[in-house]
């Protein structure tokens, strides 16, 4: 009986009591077709042409679509129209049933060759001024309640004890929608009982649905890094190919027998200690502070070389991604928008992004992917770099970002008149611009300085005049030779892969040093040569030799980031002791945290998850990707993105969102990213400790001793109250308590420690908005308001304090939380 | 790839050079007209508001296939100038306010760029992030008292509201709505009493101890010192200027709904120092769609512009008892402006080619219209007035002189406005 599942129906006194079933089929019970490129007007008929894909998932019920790629491992756009043809067997006992199909656009669902039921198609919107939907009413208060763009059909059905085949069709996105199967599900219900998705045993609960998100995104992701990496693997040979030219071009490996950084910068100088070494480690390769059990256990360890296998499992951890992806949205200009166009929107290619670092992709590989700026525009490939709305010469614009991050060479003001403190003309930035183009680019008149009636000369030279052709061209010849190795550049190339090879190039003299002096920055605080990202004008240079060392291990180790990185953190300079500024180079300056290492580091500290909604103002999926986004539900600080809410609505608001993004900005993180930055205004406002001591997600989530919180659990743990402050500023703090901060907490608990824990309490659920209901179809509807101001105030409230703790101690303790999340240390890496 | 050309402080000096030439060369530049306000309200009426059902109404229209106001006209305190009947109150203070009737731009199809356009005074650009006036007045003034914030937004936070290249010291704190208090500075309700003075004496403990172990550090001194400064923000005296029941209940009473509460709180900022407040008019759900009434926005309409008019009219009323009119700068601005014929729906799209604003107090001289448009309130007949003209008057009007040149972080010299000249008949 294989793809089949068998429920045991237990009956007693004819009363249906319990369901079990045993998957027979085991993984990919379900098989799944996909089609795209359906005919105009395709009405259920099985496809003339195959499926593109044949996958196998779990159970008949789907969150989103695998990802596609092409040759080179980018994701690429479905074509629409798109459906989906997902087929089990299901047997359980004879008797009477009913099956639920749940789905967003046109689905049906057949079983044994007969239509049962069937949903219609998404209506298209884009109006807003329809009325919001009453929240869901389940059939039962113990299902998991329909979303609001979703359409439920109940059908009854008898089964014959036999194996039944059940197939699940389904439309998915289609012309001007975005290709998302919104909850699309098959399940079987026996009388009285609660629906089980038909192929598995997974029960549709609230709780039984979100644990199958779960594991369902982490099979999807899986799943899509491992085509992804198949797919890439065709170009493997031209890039070893050119790496083994660029390995022949370095010579030796400056790193073999010892650390290059201490070879050039000695040993001298007193280590950070331990507890210092691994919270910094932490937060400069995962982003994030360590877990307190991962403090111990690295304390504890008496091993000589336990620094290095920590920097390995750092190294090895998949967060990596997560601690580089602030950085490089800043970089490389990163910027959705979620709701319409605004100047200089990108595609969201921080997808692309994260999976170029997650499978650690050569530095040179993955400009290379920028500059072709291939894959989906929309859904998060390489294309979105292209994109810059409303701006008058998007590839320009890109030439300078490009330019920038890689090459040192700031051209930003030759976008409009020759660069006047830069040895750059306007020429020089609009050939390399023409190359993005791929053909001759003409200057846009808002890209000229324009005469002012009575003004005065402009004070800058300007050669070019609006309307005048650039030819495509090659303008930075200092840096490397218009004419490339052919190792470096095959036959055939495009103007874009000769750009891309241009940048990369082993012989460009600029790649390598710009890219480990970047890292450099990152990880001492200050670079080898400054500033970072303009080395045309006056630069400070400090150890030259170390850097070009550096460089050349960068290349000789196939352009590989993580080996640097190796480097550097093994290297006696990282892992000193910080200094308060740097006079030349040495050991770290002391630096505060990034924002996203702030926010990332206290929901870690309350080992709570953000809860934050899912990022789209459309979530009925009624409008087109061209207007509206979906960047779906943020786990980490970088995935956040705020409404460009200019239009002041208040139906139009993100309550989780923007409690979170408040923190963010408040410590230099972007909103909107219309340009290239490389290092975030470092100022100190008194709006970084007011957001930290007032702000809403301090108050209401991190310092709350809600039911769901780590440290309420430390609080209910039978020990002594010494070992209790101990274990929460290790938590906090990632080292261990001083005897004099154990007194002072032991002090301020006072007597509330002894009877803390109030028995037979009931444990509250953590705060959760409600379903949402108002999307842009709705919103404005007076309705959406007032719905969107009540979350508002939700959100405020934060999470309800556990009832388990008595109220003196619980505040007691919050407040010890509250102080040590304030506290300088916790913002300053050590 | 030329050679490097000059010296970066070699080509400022040129540069300040050309500049004082072209001052001294006797342009009219020399003569720019300088006010005295201290403050400034910003009434933010997002979406667009109608200029032809507002204070540039023209002939009646039906809201159907004949184009024109949607409203009766009244006649104000200005002879000869006309308000649509839903602005009674405007009409009978005009003589304290002047209607520009003549702004323009070429934005029309976003309401987040136009939005852009009107808070920075420029087309946005892909170079550079330019300051919205609020964070420009805040960098050129400052606050106008102690411990209080130079800049504040009731609203929603955005882009456009931000300090662009001025850095976040010229930033914002914002508030959503006169209930809440403004972000981060609002202690969090239900504290009990001591419990803040108890918290802070504890993180003291932990800040002491972090600064004794870095005692030559700058950064972490600065954050210290940045720390109390917050503390201070967030104690009882900055917080009573949000206790609107300070005020009389009659005054309350004048000024409405939440929107009046919003200016009533407003004209409390400035009294205790803030430079700049701007109060967004968004609450859309007095007909749908706020001040963006495509469709069936239109039709209660009336109710967006009566509590406009009604908290307008409480504003000057109260500047003047206050004898704060000459020195507080109000102004009315929108992104955009509408057509005078109806969409499908009965409601109106968006138009640039002409739209309205408004300025009363500050000591300009009231009661006059700058520029005149056609039977339709679409295209411009007399008198022209650009963004940058618009926001050059009101920095002028704020003592500030718009044509001075303000360096980026990379040393781009920027002018506070693209070229705008005050108009020159609202001075002296």
């Amino acid at each position: 009986m294989p793809n089949a599942i068998r429920l045991g129906l237990l009956a007693l006194g004819g009363m249906l009591i319990s369901i079990s079933s045993a998957r027979a089929g085991g993984e990919g019970a379900v098989r799944l077709e996909i089609f795209e490129g359906l005919p105009k007007g395709w009405n259920w008929s099985p496809p003339a042409t195959p499926p593109v894909e044949v996958d196998q998932t779990p159970v008949l019920a789907l969150v989103r679509l695998p990802a596609r790629y092409n040759a080179r491992g980018i994701e690429v756009d479905r074509v629409a129209p798109l459906a989906l043809h997902a087929t089990t067997g299901l047997k359980v006992s004879a008797g009477r049933y009913q099956l639920l199909l749940r789905a967003r656009h046109a689905a049906r669902l057949v079983v044994d060759g007969k239509v049962l039921a069937e949903t219609r198609p998404i209506v298209r919107n884009s109006s807003g001024h329809e009325s919001v939907p009453p929240a869901p009413e389940p059939q039962d208060p113990r299902w998991h309640a329909l979303p609001p763009s979703g359409q439920e059909r109940l059908v009854d059905w008898v089964a014959d004890g036999g194996e039944h085949k059940v197939e699940l069709w389904a439309m998915v996105g289609g012309k001007g929608l975005r290709n998302e199967t919104g909850e699309l599900l098959a399940a079987v219900v026996a009388p009285g009982g609660v629906p089980t998705l038909i192929g598995g045993d997974v029960p549709l609960t609230e709780s039984g649905w979100s644990s199958f998100v779960a594991s369902e995104t982490d099979r999807l992701e899986a799943q899509d890094a491992r085509s992804r990496r198949m797919m890439a693997a065709a170009e493997a040979e031209s890039w070893e190919r050119r790496h083994q030219y660029a390995r022949q071009l370095s010579g030796e490996d400056p790193c073999e027998g010892s650390n290059p950084v201490d070879r050039h910068l000695g040993t001298m100088g007193s280590l950070a200690d331990d507890a210092a070494f691994f919270r910094r480690l932490a937060l400069d390769t995962t982003g994030v502070i360590p877990e307190p059990e991962e403090v111990a256990a690295f304390l504890a360890d008496p091993s000589p070389r336990k620094r290095a296998r920590a920097i390995e499992a750092r190294l090895a951890d998949p967060r990596w991604a997560d601690g580089w992806m602030g950085y490089w949205q800043d970089v490389l200009a990163e910027n959705p928008g979620l709701l319409k166009p605004t100047l200089n929107n990108t595609g969201p290619f921080r997808r692309y992004l994260h999976n170029a670092l997650t499978d650690n992709l050569p530095i040179d590989r993955l400009v290379t992917d920028l500059v072709r700026m291939d894959g989906t525009a929309l859904g998060g490939g390489p294309a979105g770099f292209g994109l810059a709305t409303q701006n008058d010469s998007p590839m320009a614009a890109k030439a300078q970002v490009l330019s920038r991050a890689f090459l040192a060479a700031d051209m930003k003001c030759a976008r409009c008149h020759d660069a006047p403190f830069h040895p750059f003309g306007q020429e020089d930035l609009f050939r390399l611009a023409a190359m993005l183009e791929e053909k001759p680019v003409a200057i846009p008149t808002t890209s000229t300085v324009p005469r002012q009636p009575g003004g005065r000369e402009p004070a800058v030279s300007v050669t070019l005049a609006a309307g005048d052709r650039v030819e495509p061209g090659w303008s930075l010849t200092d840096y490397t030779a218009e004419v490339l190795p052919r190792e470096v550049l095959a036959q055939g190339a495009t103007l874009r892969d000769r750009l891309a090879a241009l940048i990369t190039s082993p012989t460009n003299q600029r790649f390598a040093p710009v890219v480990v002096n970047r890292l450099w920055h990152r990880y001492l605080g200050y670079g080898l040569v400054e500033p970072l990202d303009d080395w045309d004008g006056s630069t400070r240079k400090w150890a030259p030799e170390l850097l070009a060392d550096l460089a050349r291990d960068l290349v000789v180790h196939d352009y590989d980031l993580k080996q640097i990185a190796r480097v550097i953190l093994n290297s006696r300079a990282y892992q000193g002791e910080a200094r308060s500024e740097a006079k030349q180079a040495g050991p770290p300056v002391r630096r505060r945290l990034t924002a996203e290492q702030v926010l990332d580091s206290l929901f870690a500290a309350a080992g709570k998850p953000f809860r934050a909604e899912e990022l789209c103002l459309d979530i009925d999926g009624r409008r087109p990707p061209t207007e509206f986004l979906n960047l779906g539900r943020p786990r980490r600080a970088w995935q956040l993105a705020l409404p460009s809410n200019e239009r002041d609505r208040p139906a139009l608001t993100l309550p989780v969102a923007s409690s979170l993004a408040d923190v963010l900005i408040a410590f230099g993180w972007r909103p909107a990213r219309p340009d290239p930055t490389t290092l975030r205004e470092t100022s100190i406002t008194p709006l970084q400790p007011a957001s930290m001591a007032n702000g809403v997600a301090i108050i209401g989530r991190i310092a709350r001793l809600s039911d769901d919180s780590a440290i309420t659990q430390l609080c209910l743990i039978d020990q002594p109250v010494e070992a209790l402050v101990r274990s929460v500023v290790l938590r906090i703090l990632s080292r261990p308590a001083t005897d004099a901060e154990v007194a002072r907490l032991v002090d301020y608990l006072g007597p509330t420690h002894a009877g803390r824990v109030v028995p037979g309490a009931p444990v509250r659920p953590p705060m959760r908005p409600s379903r949402r209901r108002v999307s842009w179809s709705n919103h404005l509807h007076p309705e959406a308001t007032r719905i969107q101001m009540e979350e508002e105030q939700v959100v405020r409230d934060g999470d309800p304090p556990t009832l388990r703790l008595t109220p003196g101690f619980r505040e007691r303790m919050e407040d010890i939380v509250w102080a040590l999340v304030n506290s300088p240390e916790f913002l300053f890496i050590p | 790839m030329p050679a490097f050309p000059i010296d970066r402080r070699e080509w400022f000096q040129r540069s300040a050079l050309a500049a004082a030439a072209a001052l001294a060369g006797g342009t009219a530049r020399a003569a720019l007209p300088r006010g005295k306000a201290e403050a400034c309200i910003l009434l933010w009426l997002g979406g667009g508001a109608a200029q032809i059902d507002t204070f540039d109404p023209k002939g009646r229209g039906d809201g159907k296939k004949n184009p024109g106001c949607y409203y009766e006209t009244i006649e104000t305190a200005v002879p000869g100038v006309c308000l649509c009947e839903h602005l009674p109150g405007l009409a009978r203070r005009l003589e304290r306010a002047a209607i520009v009737r003549t702004l323009h731009h070429k934005i029309i199809d976003e309401h987040g760029a136009a939005t852009n356009l009107m808070h920075t005074g420029r087309p946005t650009s892909g170079t550079i992030a330019y300051p919205s006036l609020g964070s420009l007045v805040a960098h050129e003034r400052g606050a106008n008292g102690e411990g209080v914030p130079a800049y504040v937004v009731i609203g929603y936070p955005s882009v456009s509201r931000g300090p662009g290249f001025l850095g976040s010291k010229h930033g914002y704190v914002y508030l959503v709505d006169t209930q809440s208090g403004p972000t981060g500075l609002t202690p969090p309700a239900g504290l009990g009493p001591g419990r803040r003075e108890r918290q802070e004496r504890l993180l003291e403990s932990f800040r002491a101890d972090f600064r004794a172990a870095h005692p030559e550090d700058a950064t972490v001194a600065d954050y210290i010192a940045a720390s109390r400064e917050a503390a201070r923000l967030a104690g009882p005296a900055f917080r009573r200027v949000f206790e609107l029941d300070r005020e009389s209940s009659s005054l309350r009473a004048a000024y409405g709904g939440e929107f009046g509460q919003r200016c009533l709180l407003a004209r409390r900022l400035v009294e205790a120092g803030v430079r700049f407040v701007e109060v967004a008019h968004n609450l859309n759900f007095v007909n749908g769609t706020g001040w963006d009434t495509h469709n069936q926005g239109q039709l209660r309409q009336h109710g967006l512009i009566r509590e406009l008019d009604h908290a307008l009219s409480a504003l000057l009323d109260d500047l003047e008892r206050l004898g704060r009119l000459d020195s507080t700068l109000v102004v009315v601005a929108t992104e955009f402006g509408r057509p005078a014929a109806f969409d499908s729906g009965g409601g109106r799209g968006h138009q640039s080619t002409a739209f309205s604003a408004l300025l009363a107090g500050g000591g300009l001289r009231m009661g006059q219209v700058v520029g005149t448009t056609d039977d339709l309130a679409k295209s411009i007949v007399d008198r022209p007035v650009s963004v940058p003209d618009f926001h050059a008057t009101i920095h002028a009007a704020l003592g500030i002189d718009p044509s001075r040149e303000l360096l980026t972080p990379e040393g781009r010299p920027v002018p506070i406005t693209d070229h705008g000249r005050p108009l020159a008949e609202l001075f002296g």
